[in-house]
């Protein structure tokens, strides 16, 4: 290997050569910093291969752990010496990954200052250089003193840095940035001095043998300082540690004390930004895990004290921020925080072993690293006003790409090193740390989804999606033409953090198939091609989906399959739908395949982590999928945060082994509420109206019909997974519980229905409505329950995906989703009405098609169960359900048509032919009941004792009987009746104008005047107003607020004063002392 | 004995047309008592035969389009449909009708079948009216629907059986055991539902007959009015068939069957006159109030 010493010592010559060199042309210069920043990447990556013995091989087939343990370091010594008479430098597994992020983090941001470096005065080009070796010096030093030096060499470089081009505020930060650097090098001389004195050598390891031998365990702390002679862990020593560690501390940027960072992170040039967070924060965190052996358990305490803190309090104050750059730095204080913290944590609570730390403290750290750099070159190239840029599509998929890694989505590194991390801590029962920890995570993924959803339609706003879409092909080269190449960097980063995300997921997924994988390649594919033709796309969707199904078929069980179905159909079905307009769609088909796919693997998963990752892709693709919709900007947002919020919850609830057989209560519960989040049951539903009216028409449809199912899988699942007796031990009362959450969903979703002016806030409404039965009927738990929870949901899928297709032809027609500006439309799209006629009459469950069976299952179910009061209550609300289907298909089709719908054409083929199949299938599971019923009652009947049975063609319950097929038989006969006798007296009609209507001796006019419609239920609202006011809507509003306000009230503490900061520091420092004697 | 299907067709057609007349029949002499009660002379009794008979008979003028005919149809259908799944007479194998197709679930959702399909004719006519009317119905449906179902919910734990045969049966052997008397409140949970499902006074503003041609049927005329008329004598005579059977013993033959029902009638057309109506958000915040209080009470007595 080669030695370290010399890429210092080409450094410095570099830089004081520089000013010759500079006499040749900037240029040379310019290729100076290029050549030694890359000489250190190079250094470190060559390094790495050397320490890994196998190479990447044992990354991928020992597994990182195991490479982390083969992988040996290599000491080197300086002037021929060893320690204690020299400085030693070590390049470990960790060191040199860290010196090949720093020269690459170096190379990028060397390139995005490349123009600013160029006309700016030479100094700047020599801080550079001098900023990058102190960094890798900080990392490879095992001297206390010599990491002074490095730590003042880069922070000295980096003043010179921040200031480099000019600029008045960067210079002012810069200012303030060397005050609290000051403040924190003057703490850790005296640490240096004082352990010096009481540990007689500053050499890391000698004083970490010495630690270890005084205290039996190594972590003696303030205890072992009985020992009054001295040594480190004396209560002296464990002080002169102390002062390394509050000033290692203060430059890590930590809650409050962090002012002058985040000013420098908003203010300094993009690249200086990226630099800092990205290779400055990675030094210093390797740092402090150096520091990590001579540590007792009160610096412990307080480190991850101090980082839990601000991790929580950064995002908080970052949930505030509008500017991007200043959002970003709050978000980069708050991932250090969570890093330091968990530095600390593992070693103190022994949550595990050296391959841990780096699994879960290296992939955090890799995560922020690649993240932060890409967002804040990104934030360079956006320039300062990001709202009103115009992004190109390729700099937006980056852009995404990094947010949802910085949040730590699948499958980027963060995910896996969270899952960890998780399942860690819950394993030790720390579940306050698991509160601080998700809770900040999921503050964090507010502000910068927000930011993202932002950037996203920021392009939108200027165009229409139709039209975007068209110009997107010139768009995307004329972007990265614009971009004059300053997007590589930026995407690099991304794609870096995907690979690395990928490998990482790959390990530890290993032997679950790899069809988890299947969406992201899906999505990959057809992003490769998305300026193909919408039909290329939507063959290859298909295609994709079908594929799919071919290879998880054979490996499903009946329920799998049963829900295969309404997952993989409904997608199939969407991408056909999809195709009702012309065009690339850019961005629809792909993320339809990758939300079809994750559904499918949901149900391929086979262990909890494989569970959570394709519920993490789905919920991540949909939200994508939602995000297209023109003015999906702010639902997208509550549908991403309450996704997360789930899933956070889901998560804690499979880390404590949720799914597990005889699974514990409180872990089921968890996991309960997690699944409840995305049913978007009552209280937890306020995501769900706007997402689904807001998404382009289609995704809407796969919500509803599709995505909805997938909660309900899991609440089988679940039960399934931890045994039915276990979850029966629930008692009784909790399951009655759930069955009330279920009802009152039902009714109040009803409720909130009928008042809608929105057609799509209807069926919204609606199918929160319908979802809630589900619940109800599978809180009875019993074979009648599931047979009607399933029973339900499948043709919630038919009706809902019939209603939800034909509105989508009714919008794309009339251009208004306004239920009120339609009317009279059956003469113009029959075929849709038709389709909505059958769709109403089985979700409201009058007889004789499929619906009237789900009504009959249910209320049998309640009743026999003993559930009265519910099964009156579900009485009501399906009567509720009566009044919003009849708005709609009457202020739609019926009634006065409005003059400029003249021209409206039916549906699309690609709408109806979908249509016309559910109709079909929706006739044949009318007429034969038991063709749907018979599979069901065998799953069903696989849990419980039976309750249900057929007798011929008539279903027996326990109460009484119905034959679906002697129902459509008689109805059908007295019908043709009816129609006979209609028909024979029917003497001549002749059809009449629009306005020929017996009107009490007025002559109406305007058909809007005529066609009752706005506020059709309005005496139920002075009725029944007061069930609907949106408590639950005010409720997380003012929570939001209060998060808000607290986020407002911490960033009080910055106002931009070096003095004020200045006094924090030290105010910080003196806290952490008095915090590390509580210990 | 299984009869064979053409007979069970004969038979129900034959049980369908006794029903008819008897339901116009109905009609007509409550019309005559309640002019009676007002002071005027009234209808004669056969006048709802004339009524059907001048409708069918006239030209139709008038046409907004395919559901606007197939209103009535599904009104129609419906109402013979509802009665179709009853069995009138307990024990009758001519009143059997088809009522093997399913219990008192298919028959409590069936009743929506002509109403929904009538209101989707009555759209298609384009009168505002129409549909005012039938948000106003609808509404209403959905409160008085709620005693109503307490009350099934009541009578169906007592008795264990959703079928209505079983039900009817368990209430034979004399007054005692009639559902009126062994649960009180379920039934008067269920009468008060009763007015409403009947849209008389105080529940009438859905048709709000005297003033103004309100509600679904204002643009129907000449045979589909006629179809309209005729569904409201057996749809009529179908709900009153229901509730005999469920509260009030059912009926072993025919002469009790019309004794009974013609009461039940009767308390509609009695309160009727007595009481002035309510505006929609009134009845809804009626109906909920305190007939609910009474299901309730009905299903608890019920349960123990």
């Amino acid at each position: 290997m080669v030695n370290p010493l010399y890429f210092f010592a080409a450094s410095m010559v570099a830089a004081f050569l520089l000013p010759l060199a500079d006499k040749l042309g900037r240029r040379v210069s310019l290729f100076i910093i290029y050549a030694v920043t890359a000489a250190w990447a190079v250094a470190g990556a060559s390094w790495l291969l050397a320490l890994l013995p196998d190479g990447m091989q044992g990354v991928l087939h020992g597994g990182m752990q195991a490479a982390m343990h083969r992988g040996a370091a290599v000491d080197f010594g300086t002037a021929g010496f060893g320690a204690p008479l020299a400085i030693v430098l070590r390049v470990g597994l960790v060191e040199a990954a860290a010196v090949l992020a720093i020269g690459l983090v170096g190379l990028l941001s060397a390139a995005a200052m490349h123009r600013d470096l160029a006309k700016a005065p030479l100094g700047g080009s020599m801080a550079f250089i001098m900023a990058v070796m102190g960094m890798s010096g900080i990392v490879l030093t095992r001297d206390l003193f010599n990491l002074f030096v490095f730590l003042e060499i880069s922070a000295i470089a980096t003043y010179g840095l921040i200031g480099f081009d000019d600029r008045k505020p960067a210079l002012r930060s810069a200012f303030k940035y060397m005050m609290a650097g000051g403040i924190a090098s003057a703490l850790y001389l005296i640490g240096v001095i004082y352990v010096y004195r009481f540990g007689d050598t500053l050499n890391l390891d000698i004083a970490a043998a010495s630690v270890a031998a005084s205290g039996a365990t190594g972590l003696g702390g303030v205890a072992g300082g009985l020992s009054s002679a001295g040594g480190l862990t004396s209560a002296a020593g464990t002080v002169a540690i102390f002062f390394l560690l509050a000033a290692l501390l203060v430059e890590l940027k930590p809650f409050p004390a962090n002012g002058w960072g985040i000013d420098v992170y908003e203010t300094a040039h993009p690249g200086v930004s990226a630099l800092l967070s990205g290779a400055s924060a990675t030094a210093l965190v390797v740092a402090l895990w150096k520091l990590l052996p001579i540590l007792g358990n009160a610096h412990l305490a307080i480190v991850a004290g101090s980082g839990l803190a601000t991790f929580a309090a950064a995002n908080l104050a970052g949930a505030r921020q509008e500017g991007t750059r200043r959002m970003l730095g709050y978000s980069s204080a708050a991932q250090v925080g969570l890093v330091t913290a968990v530095v600390a944590l593992v070693k103190l609570l022994n949550l595990g072993d050296a391959g841990f730390m780096l699994m879960v403290a290296g992939g955090l750290t890799l995560n922020h690293l690649l993240a932060k750099t890409g967002l804040f070159l990104l934030s360079g190239m956006l320039g300062e006003d990001d709202s009103t840029a115009i992004v190109s599509p390729l700099t937006l998929a980056v852009a995404g790409m990094l947010a949802l890694g910085l949040v730590g989505l699948p499958p980027f590194p963060g995910f896996w090193a969270k899952w960890q991390l998780v399942q860690a801590l819950a394993g030790g029962g720390h579940f306050w740390i698991i509160t601080i920890v998700l809770g900040g995570s999921l503050v964090e993924a507010f502000y910068i989804f927000r930011w993202l959803g932002r950037l996203a339609k920021s392009r939108q706003a200027v165009k229409d999606p139709l039209e975007a879409s068209l110009a997107d092909a010139g768009l995307a080269g004329a972007g990265l033409l614009k971009a004059g190449g300053r997007l590589y960097g930026p995407a690099l980063a991304a794609f870096a953090l995907a690979g690395l995300g990928v490998l990482a997921g790959l390990n530890a997924l290993a032997g679950a198939g790899y069809l988890h994988w299947a969406p992201y390649l899906a999505v990959a594919l057809l992003f490769l091609v998305d300026r193909a033709p919408g039909w290329i796309k939507a063959l290859l969707s298909l295609a994709a989906i079908t594929a799919f199904g071919w290879l998880a078929w054979p490996g499903l069980d009946a329920l799998r399959q049963f829900f295969a179905l309404m997952l993989l159909g409904g997608g199939a079905m969407y991408v056909v739908a999809a195709l009702r307009k012309g065009g690339a769609r850019v961005g629809l088909y792909p993320l339809l395949t990758m939300v079809t796919l994750s559904l499918g693997s949901v149900l391929v998963a086979r262990s909890s982590l494989g569970f959570f990752f394709a519920w993490e892709t789905m919920t991540l693709s949909s939200w994508l999928l939602v995000l297209r919709g023109r003015r999906a900007e702010k639902p997208a947002l509550a549908y991403i945060v309450f996704g997360l919020g789930g899933a956070y919850i889901l998560m804690t609830g499979l880390a404590t082994g949720g799914l597990a057989a005889g699974a514990a209560a409180w872990p089921f519960v968890l996991v309960l509420v997690g699944i409840l989040v995305k049913a978007g049951v009552l209280g937890l539903h306020v995501w769900l109206p706007g997402s689904y009216a807001e998404a382009d028409d289609e995704v809407s449809g796969l919500l509803s019909a599709s995505l909805s199912k997938v909660a309900i899988f899991a609440l089988f699942a679940l039960v399934l997974g931890s045994g039915v007796p276990g979850a029966l031990a629930l008692g009784p009362w909790s399951w009655r519980v759930l069955g009330w959450v279920g009802l009152a969903t039902a009714m109040i979703g009803a409720l909130y229905a009928i008042y809608q002016e929105d057609i799509k806030l209807t069926l919204a409404w609606s199918s929160m409505g319908q979802i809630g039965y589900v619940v109800l009927a599978f809180a009875v738990m019993d074979h009648a329950g599931w047979t009607t929870a399933l029973y339900l949901a499948l043709n919630h899928f038919l009706y809902k995906s019939m209603l939800f297709l034909a509105i989508a032809g009714v919008v794309q027609r009339t251009g208004t989703r306004n239920m009120y500006e339609m009317g009279g439309l059956i003469k113009k799209m029959p075929l849709s009405f038709l389709s909505v006629l059958m769709a109403i009459i089985a979700l409201s469950g009058v007889p004789p098609l499929s619906g009237f069976g789900g009504k009959w299952l249910l209320y049998s179910t309640l009743i026999h169960k003993g559930w009265y009061l519910e099964a009156a209550a579900a009485f009501f609300a399906s009567g509720v359900a009566f009044l919003y289907l009849y708005r709609l298909i009457h202020s739609i089709f019926l009634g006065q048509p409005k003059p400029e719908h003249k021209a409206v054409r039916e549906a699309p083929l690609s709408l109806i032919l979908p249509q016309l199949g559910l109709m079909a299938v929706l006739m044949a599971v009318s007429v034969f009941p038991s063709l749907m019923l018979n599979p069901i009652m065998a799953l069903a009947g696989k849990s419980f004792e039976p309750i249900f049975h057929f007798d011929g063609s008539a279903l027996q319950s326990p109460l009484g009987y119905w034959n679906g097929t002697l129902t459509m038989v008689v109805t059908g006969v007295v019908f043709v009746l009816c129609l006979v006798w209609m028909l024979v007296n029917l003497h001549n009609p002749q059809s009449v104008k629009q306005f020929n209507i017996v009107y009490a001796a007025e002559r109406p006019l305007r058909p809007n005047t005529t066609h009752y419609a706005w506020a059709f239920f309005e005496p139920y609202r002075d009725a029944l107003g007061f069930l609907t006011r949106s408590r639950a809507e005010r409720f997380w509003a003012t929570f939001g607020t209060g998060i808000n306000g607290l986020g407002g009230a911490l960033r009080r503490l910055y106002t931009g004063n070096g003095q004020t900061y200045a006094l924090h520091v030290v105010i910080y420092v003196v806290a952490l002392y008095f915090f590390m004697g509580a210990f | 004995m299984e009869l064979s299907i053409l007979t069970r067709i004969g038979y129900a057609l034959v049980s369908l047309f006794i029903l008819t007349n008897y339901g116009l029949l109905l009609i007509g002499s409550m019309a005559r008592i309640s002019a009676k009660v007002q002071g005027r002379v009234g209808q004669p009794v056969y006048q709802p035969y004339i009524d059907i008979i001048k409708s069918t008979a006239k030209r139709n003028a008038i046409s907004h389009g395919i559901m606007f005919y197939l209103g009535p149809v599904f009104r129609l259908a419906g109402g013979v449909g509802t009665y179709m799944f009853i069995p009138a007479v307990f024990g009758s194998v001519l009143f059997r009708n088809f009522s093997d197709s399913g219990d008192l679930l298919l028959v409590m959702y069936f009743i929506f079948f002509g109403q929904l399909g009538m209101a989707l004719g009555a759209s298609e006519g384009g009168h505002p009216y129409s549909a005012l009317g039938v948000s106003r119905g609808l509404a209403q449906m959905t409160a008085f629907e709620v005693p109503f179902a307490l009350s099934v919910i009541a009578i169906v734990i007592q008795y264990g059986s959703l079928d209505i045969n079983v039900i009817v049966g368990a209430q034979q052997g004399g007054f005692a055991n009639w559902t009126l008397f062994t649960n009180p409140l379920a039934v008067v949970a269920a009468m008060i539902a009763f007015l409403g499902m009947s849209m008389h006074n105080p529940f009438s503003v859905v048709l709000a007959p005297q003033e103004i041609p309100i509600g679904p049927p204002t643009e129907y005329q000449s045979n589909l009015l006629g179809m309209l008329q005729t569904n409201r004598a057996v749809f009529n005579g179908a709900k009153l068939v229901l509730y005999m059977n469920l509260f009030f013993g059912g009926a072993t033959n025919i002469v009790v069957m019309v004794i009974k029902t013609f009461l039940i009638y009767y308390i509609n057309v009695f309160v009727g006159q007595s009481f002035p109506r309510l505006r929609t958000d009134q009845s809804i915040r009626f109906f909920l109030g305190v007939p609910t209080l009474i299901g309730i009470a009905g299903v608890i007595i019920a349960v123990l």
